[in-house]
């Protein structure tokens, strides 16, 4: 889809999933210098990903497991799996590893605490952060839940995202050319089935930051009772959701270059600006709480 | 109580008998046997924390030590035995028994500089803290302080011929007496009028004091505490003590005696005062944001192992003090559901820390031990050498880092659900304040995370830097037992962190008047007991564990989908198909921190150091070589703080030295102007009365 905005035809949409089976045949190359930290981290990588996805509400509310986890554990659960990757470029001994995964934890380091804004800014008015509750308080309110300390924090969120699932204008997914990589630096060293795990997590990352996404913006339809026709009608609308969102990022990274490095401070800087600014609209003007 | 009184004086024998083993015995069996029994002792302790915690009657459990209460009432020694002391005591022992164990490995290295000496004294040292837990009186209080006090900087300078280390031992002693003397003024403050010198009594006066009192009590209680506790601005002689000591030194210091301060502080702010004015707390609340960022900024920008550590202790006094703050605030808010959460938070993690810093210096220790440094710039490639140590200093880092499912998340959760709690309060100025502090709290913990991956990749992962790193010896199997024990209870109140809360109930309930939970241990898949009406706590350790156990299964039987893998090829790295590279170009402590000097440059303010080699060199048109490169960070607050201080102390020092002519008819003037001087002063300000 980003490659037809840009002008070219571009693989199909089946093309990584084929990638993905292959990887996953392959015997795995280990550089000489690693300890067990290579050996097992993209898995641990990968489960703690997994592990985040019931905490968001898909397809019916509360979320499939959304008792046991709010989105602050999300939050946790994200930071883990990035740790895991960031040892392991370190393990290899080069330096594009660990150039990576210094850009990576700077980042990161710096994007926790707008997710956290984030968070309060979406979970303040509904008293919870768990993504159900937020969600349910969203359909219970109908069109007066898009209130403007919300639309603040959306655009907080998507440029979160941005930042979170290493996209255009931060870093460039598509990109081998060593100075400008970031996310690839790091796992530039991984093959066989590690690769295919590393490029699934983030596959699953992304979809998973999107589909949070739809349950806190754009909540309607999320079935809230169990029936069959509520459920396959929720279904549709989450696919719909889900590729609306895509295209719009999609189309983000394709009317923007890649910035300098240190300007990503400035992107969350006013990510951060914004979450803030969501909450202090929320109680100061009394729309919520 | 009787059976805890039991156990108290089984503890301390066991104690008192072990560090005479060491300082008798003086050879390396003897050592062993020393820190064996001690650490015996400290499970004794730690049953008998336990008893107390379980125990029917508190009420009555004061011990008096015959003969002294009578006489005169301020200085009665006495120990008691109440729920704070007592979680602060499972605390102290658990940590302490632990890192004695790793001690029995670790202490070899020190056979030719007094080993003996050096067990001796840890075992003196664990009984000193264990009596300030325990402390009923102020004067036991004061007596048990300053023994830690002198003991942790008899242990601190135990590798005195290097002068480095007498000066961080010197600068300690002169913060930590300043510090008990600003610790002695506030509880004799608060004792005043009560006519007693127990801490029950002064509990019930206490309150009823004047304001001015008060406040004066406890900012000198902030200043004395807060110094032993590594509080900014207060906190310059940690980063200089913890990495001259001894690991297992650091270990015991940084783990568990700088708790002692939040220990006195709780005491002295909820216990004594029954807690304050808004403004304490915002003070609290302003110190521990102060203290979190600062401290993690600056452990970031370190290369030296052991320093690095005791930066990030700073950063956890910090976090906790966030929590007693935010507990102290929801009081005089009227909300103690709330001040029990921010005060189970701080308490978890105040545990928290002193299970995983004691695991991460002790990890240190084996890599400083092994390498001769404790430059990082000069380890790497240590987990292949040291695999025991690396995974525990992997579990260590993981926690510090608030990740689950470790302990660290967990108490990180509890404070960040405190603060998200405010939004309920009503009133925009604490929400605000508690948004901005939850922001703080975060990047302090994503910088954490990101030092970590730092310390444990530089130190543990890649190629070795060095000669001695390549050739670097596993310690002996101790060391990773007593490891091993921290980094399992690290797992276990990361899990199932209601065996911590049930602990903590009784203190939650003494202090705030609210609890998590019933004080009983509830099973182990449910989610976090609410503290009270209002507020719901959507968190299931235990089942976010199975579920992350789950995931993990999953994620293999995805890796085995198409068939078992043969053995991995093993070559030497990719690198974009380049030429094959040495160590040299593997990132560096320095380098992998660098973004976020860059971005914090006002802070570091860092002074480069380019080492430019003789005309002589291979310089290429006229430019000499670069042959070394450094760059030195000084704190600011000790350029524009503790500088100026030092020299105004000297010169008034100076100054006072003239008044001293050696003349004995000078000397009595001084005197009896003095007299005359308070005569008027008491005139002046008594009003006539007697």
């Amino acid at each position: 889809m980003k490659a037809r905005a840009q002008g070219r035809p571009g693989p199909s949409l089946g093309q990584p999933y084929r990638t993905l089976v292959k990887l996953l045949g392959k015997d795995r190359i280990r550089a000489d210098a690693t300890s067990a930290i290579s050996r097992y981290s993209a898995r641990i990588s990968f489960a703690a990903l997994l592990a985040a996805v019931p905490l968001v509400p898909w397809l019916f509310l509360p979320g499939p497991l959304g008792g046991i986890g709010d989105l602050i554990v999300l939050v946790g659960l994200l930071a883990l799996s990035r740790f895991f990757l960031a040892i392991q470029a370190l393990d290899v001994g080069t330096s594009f590893g660990g150039l990576g995964s210094s850009r990576e934890m700077w980042m990161g380091a710096l994007a926790e605490p707008v997710f956290l804004l984030v968070i309060f800014a979406f979970g303040g008015p509904a008293g919870s952060t768990q993504a159900g509750v937020i969600a349910a308080r969203g359909i219970a309110l109908g069109a007066a839940y898009a209130s403007p300390p919300l639309l603040l924090a959306l655009v907080a969120y998507v440029l979160l995202l941005l930042v979170e699932t290493g996209r255009l204008p931060v870093d460039n997914p598509a990109t081998h050319l060593e100075l400008t990589m970031i996310h690839e630096a790091l796992v530039l060293e991984a093959s066989g089935r590690d690769l295919a795990l590393v490029a699934w997590g983030e596959g699953i990352k992304f979809t998973l930051l999107v589909g949070l996404l739809a349950a806190l913006a754009l909540p309607w339809g999320i079935p809230t009772v169990w029936t069959v026709p509520l459920l396959a009608a929720g279904a549709i609308l989450l696919v719909a959701k889900l590729v609306g969102a895509d295209l719009l990022v999609g189309h983000l990274e394709t009317r923007v270059a890649k910035w300098r490095l240190f300007r990503v401070a400035d992107l969350l800087a006013l990510a951060a600006v914004l979450a803030f600014g969501s909450l202090a609209l929320t109680y100061v003007i009394g729309g919520g709480a | 109580m009787i059976l805890s009184g039991l156990l108290l004086v089984i503890g301390l024998a066991g104690f008192l008998a072990a560090s005479l083993l060491a300082l008798v015995g003086r050879s390396g069996r003897w050592v062993r046997a020393s820190l064996a029994v001690g650490a015996g002792a400290a499970a004794v302790s730690a049953v008998q924390a336990l008893t107390v915690l379980t125990g029917a009657d508190l009420a009555t459990g004061a011990l008096a030590i015959p003969g002294t209460t009578a006489a005169n009432p301020l200085v009665a020694l006495a120990l008691t035995e109440d729920p704070l002391g007592a979680f602060f005591l499972l605390v102290v022992s658990v940590s302490g028994a632990a890192i004695l164990i790793a001690s029995i490995g670790y202490i070899d290295r020190y056979v030719a500089h007094g080993s003996a000496r050096l067990a001796g004294l840890l075992s003196l040292f664990l009984i000193s803290l264990l009596l300030v837990c325990l402390a009923g009186t102020v004067f036991t209080f004061l007596v048990a302080w300053e023994g830690m006090t002198l003991l942790s900087y008899f242990l601190v300078v135990h590798e005195h011929r290097s002068p480095e280390t007498r000066r961080a031992g010197f600068l300690y002693l002169a913060m930590s007496q300043a510090g008990t003397a600003a610790i002695l003024t506030s509880l004799l403050l608060l004792a005043t009028g009560s006519g007693t010198g127990t801490f029950a009594g002064i509990a019930r006066s206490a309150p009823g004091l004047p304001v001015g009192i008060l406040d004066a009590a406890f900012v000198a209680a902030l200043l004395g505490f807060g110094m032993k506790a590594g509080l900014v601005p207060l906190h310059i002689w940690l980063p200089e003590a913890h990495p001259a000591a001894p690991s297992n030194v650091s270990a015991l210091l940084s783990g568990v005696m700088i708790k002692m301060g939040i220990l006195g502080l709780l005491r002295v702010l909820f216990e004594l005062m029954g807690g304050g004015p808004e403004w304490w707390a915002d003070l609290l609340l302003a110190l521990g944001a102060l203290a979190s960022l600062s401290g993690v900024l600056s452990a970031l920008a370190q290369h030296d192992l052991k320093r690095l550590l005791a930066y990030h202790s700073i950063e956890n006094i910090g976090i906790i003090l966030l929590g007693v703050g935010a507990a102290l605030l929801f009081l005089d808010l009227g909300d103690p559901a709330l001040a029990a959460l921010a005060l189970a938070a701080a308490l978890l993690h105040t545990w928290n820390h002193a299970l995983f810093k004691p695991l991460l210096f002790l990890g240190a220790g084996a890599a400083v031990g092994a390498v001769g440094t404790r430059d990082m710039e000069r380890m790497g490639g240590l987990a292949r050498r040291m695999p025991a140590v690396g995974v525990g200093f992997l579990v260590g880092a993981l926690a510090i880092s608030g990740l689950p499912p470790f302990n660290g998340f967990v108490s990180e959760w509890l404070l960040f659900h405190s603060f998200f709690g405010a939004f309920a309060t009503g009133s925009v100025a604490t929400e605000m304040l508690f948004a901005a502090l939850a922001g703080i709290l975060a990047l302090t913990s994503g910088l954490a995370a990101y030092c970590f991956v730092k310390a444990f990749g530089i130190v543990f992962l890649g190629r070795p830097r060095s000669e001695p790193a390549a050739r670097a010896a596993a310690p002996p199997g101790t060391l990773s037992a007593g490891m091993g024990i921290l980094a399992g209870f690290c797992a276990l109140l990361g899990v199932a962190p209601f065996l911590a809360l049930a602990a903590m109930h009784r203190s939650l309930l003494e202090l705030t008047g609210a609890s998590l939970g019933s004080g009983s241990v509830v099973a182990f898949p449910t989610a976090l007991p609410s503290p009270g009406a209002g507020v719901s706590l959507p968190f299931a350790p235990g089942a976010v564990a199975l579920l992350l156990a789950g995931m993990l299964l999953v994620s293999w039987a995805l890796w085995r989908l198409r068939g078992v893998p043969r053995r991995d090829t093993v070559g030497p790295a990719w690198e974009c198909g380049g030429e094959p590279t040495t160590a040299r170009a593997e990132p560096t402590a320095l380098g992998y921190a660098q973004p976020i000097e860059h971005l914090f440059h006002p802070y570091y303010r860092p002074r480069d150091r380019i080492e430019l080699g003789g005309s002589e060199g291979p310089g290429r048109a006229g430019l000499a070589p670069v042959v070394g490169f450094g760059r030195e960070i000084e704190e600011p607050v000790r350029k524009y703080l503790y500088h100026p201080l030092a020299g105004g102390l000297l010169g008034a020092a100076r100054a006072t030295s003239r008044l001293q002519s050696g003349r004995i008819h000078a000397y009595l003037v001084y005197m009896f102007v003095t007299l005359v001087g308070l005569l008027l002063l008491l005139r002046l300000v008594g009003g006539g009365s007697p």
